[in-house]
């Protein structure tokens, strides 16, 4: 009996550590440990966090001095939030990927489920499905998503690195432009 | 043509756009197509960890993917877990 009610007291416990608000505090490295500075909080930090936490899919709120994400993070990611908000060029290249996961309301009401393939999981819109395929020496494995687009991953020591091959540009009395970019290597 | 306008001049016929960020801790090479529909929508991971083999290395992605399917899929990249398995 005495089992079973700690069991619950813990259990609420934890919840109510998973789901309470902590006020953020900009935290850096000074070489040695983690250092929190609540005067670092200015109005553009401010805004940086809020995309970050964002972007994250952090549960965040503000008010008028503060921001507070909800449950626990820990410092070596907080660190790691702390210096994006402040980094302009993070900031504005992940405006791209910001936008295009939040202004479609109606994906907040899509079912989701998590796929696991062994060696990794990912949180996918209800409707997509493992498929199988074979692989030479990595383990490869399908995604699809409807009747025209799937996914596909590689996990081994030959995995394709995305990359996009410069396009070769010829100059002279014909000028031409040789476009090779739908070759990736 | 000094090496910014040259590289500037290549970039225009570039189909992707590239973005470094971490899924799960890991450094992590994000591509997206410029236009919509058009290219590759991928992550791509250098080294997850290390076997008696060698590096092990992640790579998923799509090709030409209808501009919903391709915001669900960035949208899943950052919720990627990883689990080393013997």
């Amino acid at each position: 009996m005495q089992t079973v009610l700690s069991t619950i007291i813990i259990s609420v416990f934890l919840c109510s550590c998973r789901d309470r608000y902590n006020r953020y505090v900009p935290t850096y490295f000074d070489g040695e440990q983690f250092v929190e500075r609540q005067d670092s909080l200015t109005p553009q930090h401010k805004e940086g966090i809020k995309k970050v936490f964002a972007f994250y899919g952090v549960p965040f709120r503000t008010d008028s001095n503060s921001v507070y994400y909800r449950g626990t993070i820990e410092k070596e990611l907080l660190l790691n939030y702390s210096k994006k908000a402040m980094d302009k060029d993070w900031l504005a290249t992940h405006m791209f990927i910001l936008t295009q996961t939040s202004c479609a309301g109606h994906s907040q009401q899509q079912a989701f489920k998590t796929l696991d393939f062994g060696t990794f999981t990912i949180v996918v819109p209800d409707s997509w499905r493992k498929s199988t395929a074979q692989g030479i020496d990595s383990y490869v494995s399908n995604i699809i998503i409807d009747s025209s687009d799937t996914l596909s991953f590689d996990l081994g020591h030959f995995s394709n690195p995305l990359s996009e091959r410069d396009p070769i540009i010829f100059q002279g009395k014909t000028s031409r432009i040789v476009d090779i970019p739908t070759v990736l290597i | 043509m000094d090496d910014y306008r040259q590289a500037k001049e290549l970039d225009q016929y570039k189909k992707q756009n590239l973005l470094w960020d971490s899924v799960d801790g890991r450094e992590a090479k994000i591509v997206y197509p410029r236009k919509s529909g058009i290219g590759i929508t991928g992550v791509y991971i250098d080294s997850l960890w290390t076997t008696k083999f060698g590096k092990d290395r992640f790579e998923l992605s799509g090709e030409n993917m209808k501009p919903e399917n391709q915001r669900l899929f960035l949208q899943a990249i950052k919720t990627i877990k990883f689990k080393k398995t013997e």
